[in-house]
């Protein structure tokens, strides 16, 4: 089927490639002439003069754009042919990460303060499909509450205090009001509707009885001066539902079977927090004001503009650090490890991560690539070769020659997924493997399994005799018939990554890592396992479905979204294509672009 | 044509003042010690102990013998408490028939954690009753933990507290108790050392305002969304309620001016332990006990500023991984310590290879007694500080308090057959019920227990569960 896919897809690619070459080249060259070579702070300040349209922008065309759906929602019914009327699956109300919280407020106020560093948030639970952008398993106390309000009034208090200043957050936030011993009511209305507009990703609505601006304005106005007022807005704007939750709401959301596009504003909302964590720029607002995101050929160029700029970082680390799992090292008592060679495990997976998703690669990579970025420490713990001029500056190192690639084979998957640094443990590779490479969604152990007996074990039993109790016992078989094979397959790594034939420990056993997919393939070994695993179309469906959910936020299970993952893995995830490919397929899905109703 | 739209909040503080105005006078008393300890807050605590212990009846590891404690025949586990034996009771045999049946669904881990404040068969209860007091009297509850929360095997083991029908996840820093409740809430007495200066503070209706505007946005919210978000935004909410109360108990001056009727004379300002201040030493093993020191220092002030009247705490969570760090020689068993050992493998006896003694470890016995008395020692630790601290009535804290502990899995090894419960404690609360005893409740469920706690707490409530019968505690 994929044959007939592919050209469809060069097709696609093919007819917008002059666009989308002129628009891209002319606003990378755009990019580039503003943050080439400038500090942090003067990046604020392009921000800032970024916003000044915003500021002054009329209140009555922002009101009649506010309810503006995408519209046009054929793009969203794509070129897939799974379909083009199929339920395009619900994403729950996002409460903002912690991560979104401090770059959203970092961006509307121009600091560098972290909000959830001054009012102490909570660690955060990542949700059911991995992510820390996940929100849905953070439980919302009152004592949650209270810190977003801290980290408002924190906000509030520095956004007072910087009047004054030149290029201060108080001038941009509030630039008619700089110097004004009495603020004009029209200066706290303008003040109110761009600050609103950024805080809530929409603009506030502007008329009858309902109108947010009048209610805010109400607000400010009791406040006794505009300071007082100003800081009662950003306490205002930020405790609200309307700030803390990226909510994709119509007047059908709540009708069970609906199906109704994204309006412009959540659109560019979906395509900010994905791409970036952060809320939309002035740019992603702009074209959502004025009805104009929702084409083919722009969401493409917004695409590939929000992918070429640094802040891109973001999707880089949630790919790190929520799919590789590399984070889990960071807290990881190693006492035979010494922290540098850790880190070293950690920036070779970022390095390869970063090489794809700014390099513009194949996110096939991860699994398949025959290369990798290691400085001379973690070259010498692996054993290979290094080639780098300086031993502590990381370079390229070829893996052609080794049984070796891409993350799987690397040091900080293996040791995050080992189970234990003084023996492997092949049921946590396994269910790793399973759980967020094959996709193929095995249920973690039930509550109060009880203890494998050792009885029974022969002396120097290997991992795979142990396992083999398991795979005995009818209750536990059905997992770990599944996981077993997986996780076996990679013994050749020991803990840290190491490649090893023999069991050390167990008077040198001889280390067999054949096994078996869920699909039938059987490798005989190792490098047969991660062979197949850097071509299988299993796998390029799940990395596809994987980034389909970081995309929308929630697990993406259906029958469409399988259907959906598995044309664009096909298409996309080639030797060949591009990151930016896959990204603007799942942009352009009906899972992105459009909602499900819900049960009321 | 005049507007006569009233806001929610001027609505209620007009109804408000309009009913309580005439009651004022008569309701203030006239001197402090005319408050009478009716007159005190009740409270409820909850320590919850994971993965059981060593209870088999034909061993009096934990059970003294029915009627009255005497220090001469305290069990081992208790042995070290002798001096508090008057402040607590024993209950035994008493049935947890909620938690067996959801064992048998999921497993005795994640029942026993979820059905021990909840008796609720299934593996979503709505609430816990610590948050069913906390919605009776209007103040939020305190939800805390002995670890970081991230070493139990999922999250339904690692939950006592359930609000809204999920589970919620407590502190382990004290800090974030300090700062969050206390810090805010207490104004500062006077100390020798210059305290920063508080900011000014929004009036309290401009920030009315604000919150009234965040209700008005979920409003128009909850109108577009379906079920399950509503949920979301019901625990929002609450939250937001939460923080009305916070920010309006603002007291106007500090506790030598005059105070209400509630105010207890030990509500004065916290002191922030800034050793145990820190995500790393909430992951410390070895501050543990300085942790659960502190969280008690904090919470006898909580409840005598009236911030808050229920509290729960998992001493660690269920199956967790995290190691014991060394007890006070005082606690040690035969010599037997727990330090480096993670307490699920002690509630197994040193080894989980086995389905009995048979293969534990010689002193795997010894060390579950070691572990236990290193969990009631923090529960001691909580008993002697509401003991001295005072209630405007100059009764005891601890006299207004119910503060019950206890395992949620019967027997460390599993064997369910060979324990009828598990182990529950209960101190305080004398001026409603009395301690000091070891009652065998052979008649009578768990769920009978908390309907009987909430009959002396005022929840006003016709049954807890499956529970209706009052028993004499």
């Amino acid at each position: 089927m994929h044959n007939r896919l592919i050209p469809k897809y060069a097709r696609y690619f093919a007819g917008r490639t002059s666009a989308l070459l002129s628009i891209s080249a002319a606003l990378l060259i755009a990019s580039q002439l503003y943050s080439c070579g400038r500090s942090p702070t003067k990046q604020v300040d392009y921000r800032r003069s970024a916003l000044k349209p915003l500021l002054g922008q009329d209140a009555t065309r922002e009101t009649s754009t506010s309810a503006t759906s995408a519209g046009s929602n054929d793009i969203f019914n794509s070129a897939l042919s799974c379909g083009k009327s199929y339920a395009p699956g619900r994403s729950s109300l996002h409460l903002l990460s912690t991560e979104e919280y401090d770059n959203t407020t970092s961006d509307l106020f121009f600091t560098s303060t972290k909000a959830s560093a001054i009012a102490i948030f909570e660690s955060a639970p990542k949700g059911q499909t991995g992510f820390a952008s996940d929100t849905g398993n953070f439980p919302l106390t009152a004592l949650t509450v209270s810190k977003y309000w801290d980290a408002a009034t924190a906000l509030a208090d520095e956004l007072i205090k910087s009047k004054g200043k030149a290029n201060g957050a108080y001038a941009a936030v509030a630039p008619c009001a700089v110097d004004q011993a009495a603020v004009a009511p029209t200066c706290s209305a303008a003040v109110i509707r761009s600050l609103g507009l950024r805080a809530w990703r929409r603009p506030l609505t502007d008329s009858g009885a309902t109108s947010e601006v009048a209610r805010l304005q109400a607000m400010v106005n009791a406040a006794g001066s505009f300071d007082e007022g100003l800081r009662a807005l950003v306490q205002a704007l930020l405790i609200s539902p309307n700030f803390l939750f990226l909510g994709i709401t119509s007047d059908d959301s709540a009708t069970a079977g609906a199906i109704f596009p994204l309006s412009q504003h959540q659109l560019a909302s979906r395509l900010s927090y994905y791409l970036w964590g952060t809320t939309p720029d002035t740019e992603l607002l702009e074209l959502a004001g004025n009805g104009a995101l929702a084409s083919e050929a722009t969401l493409s160029a917004q695409v590939e503009r929000l992918l070429r700029s640094p802040r891109a970082n973001h999707i880089s680390k949630a790919i790190l650090n929520d799919w590789v799992g590399a984070d889990t090292l960071v807290d990881m008592v190693t006492p035979s490890l010494n922290s540098a060679l850790k880190a070293a495990m950690i920036r070779e997976t970022e390095l390869l991560i970063q090489d794809i998703v700014q390099g513009d690669k194949s996110l096939i990579n991860l699994t398949a690539a025959k290369y990798s970025y290691m400085n001379k420490a973690l070259a010498d713990h692996y054993g290979l070769p290094f080639g780098g001029a300086n031993p502590a500056q990381y370079a390229a190192v070829d893996l052609s020659q080794t049984p070796r690639h891409g993350v799987l084979s690397q040091a900080s998957f293996l040791l995050a997924t080992a189970g234990s640094t003084t023996e492997t443990r092949p049921v946590k590779r396994g269910q790793a493997l399973a759980n967020n490479w094959t996709c193929s969604d095995v249920p973690p152990p039930p509550p109060g399994v009880p203890p494998l007996d050792s009885t029974k074990l022969p002396a120097n039993a290997t991992p795979r005799q142990t396992l083999e109790v398991h795979t005995n016992n009818p209750a536990c078989a059905g997992c770990h018939k599944v996981l077993d094979p997986l996780g076996l397959g990679f013994e050749s790594f020991d803990s840290f990554g190491k490649w090893r034939t023999t069991y050390e420990a167990l008077a040198q056993a001889p280390i067999d890592s054949s096994g078996e997919f869920s699909d039938g393939f059987k490798f005989k070994n190792t490098e047969e396992m991660l062979s197949y695993l850097a071509t299988s179309s299993t796998v390029k469906t799940c990395m596809t479905r994987k980034m389909l959910e970081l995309a929308v936020s929630r697990r993406a299970r259906t029958t469409a979204d399988q259907c959906v993952s598995k044309e664009i893995g096909q298409a996309a995830l080639s030797d060949t294509s591009k990151f930016s490919d896959l990204i603007k397929m799942i942009v352009l899905s009906r899972q992105f672009g459009m909602q499900s109703g819900a049960t009321p | 044509m005049t507007n006569y739209r009233h806001n929610r909040r001027t609505f209620i503080t007009s109804v408000g003042s309009m009913f309580t105005l005439p009651l004022l006078e008569s309701l203030w008393p006239l001197t402090a010690s005319a408050q009478t300890a009716a007159n005190d807050p009740r409270r409820y605590i909850c320590f919850y102990f994971p993965n059981g212990t060593y209870n088999r009846g034909d061993q009096a590891t934990w059970y003294p013998p029915t009627g009255t404690l005497n220090a001469a025949t305290l069990p081992p586990v208790l042995t070290p408490f002798a001096g508090l034996a008057g402040d607590y009771s024993i209950y035994k045999n008493i049935a947890t028939q909620a938690t067996d049946q959801l064992s048998n669904a999921v497993g005795q881990h994640p029942a026993a954690a979820v059905a021990f404040m909840t008796c609720s068969p299934n593996m979503n209860p709505q609430i816990s009753f610590e948050h069913m007091l906390a919605a009776k009297v209007g103040k939020p509850a305190l939800v805390l933990q002995g670890n970081t929360g991230d070493q139990g095997d999922s999250q339904a083991d690692n939950g006592i507290s359930f609000l809204n029908g999920r589970v919620v996840r407590g502190l382990s820093n004290p800090g974030d108790l300090y700062r969050q409740l206390l810090g805010q809430v207490v104004t500062p007495s006077p100390s020798p050392s210059p305290a920063p200066q508080p900011k000014p503070a929004p009036s309290p209706a401009i920030q009315g305002s604000i919150l009234d505007s965040a209700l008005e946005d979920l409003n128009g919210l909850r109108a577009k969304l379906g079920k399950s978000d509503q949920q979301r935004l019901d625990d929002y909410q609450a939250g937001i309620r939460a923080l009305e109360l916070k920010l309006g108990a603002t007291p106007p001056s500090g506790p030598s001016s005059p105070s209400g009727p509630t105010t207890s004379p030990a509500c004065v300002q916290p002191r922030n332990n800034s050793t145990v201040d820190s995500s790393a030493a909430a992951a410390n093993s070895s501050l543990y006990l300085d942790r659960m020191r502190t969280f008690n220092d904090l919470i006898t002030i909580a409840f005598a500023c009236d911030v808050t009247r229920s509290v729960s705490i998992m001493l660690d969570v269920e199956t967790g991984s995290r190691s014991l760090p060394s007890a006070p020689s005082e606690l040690l068993y035969k010599g037997a310590d727990i330090a480096g050992w993670n307490n699920h493998l002690v509630s197994h006896f040193g080894h989980f290879d086995s389905g009995d003694f048979a293969h534990s470890t010689p002193d795997g016995i010894p060390r579950c007694i070691t572990r236990d008395r290193f969990y009631l020692s923090v529960v001691a630790d909580l008993i002697n500080k509401l003991k001295s601290a005072k209630d405007a009535s100059g009764s005891a804290i601890l006299d207004n308090t119910i503060i019950h502990s206890g395992f949620g899995i019967k027997d460390g090894m599993h064997r369910i057959e060979l324990a009828k419960s598990p182990p529950t404690l209960v101190a305080g609360g004398r001026n409603f019920i009395t301690p000091g005893q070891s009652f065998d409740f052979s008649n009578y469920d768990v769920a009978d227990m908390f309907y009987t706690f909430s009959t002396h707490l005022g929840l006003g409530i016709p049954n807890f569960q499956t529970g209706n019968k009052l028993i004499k505690l």
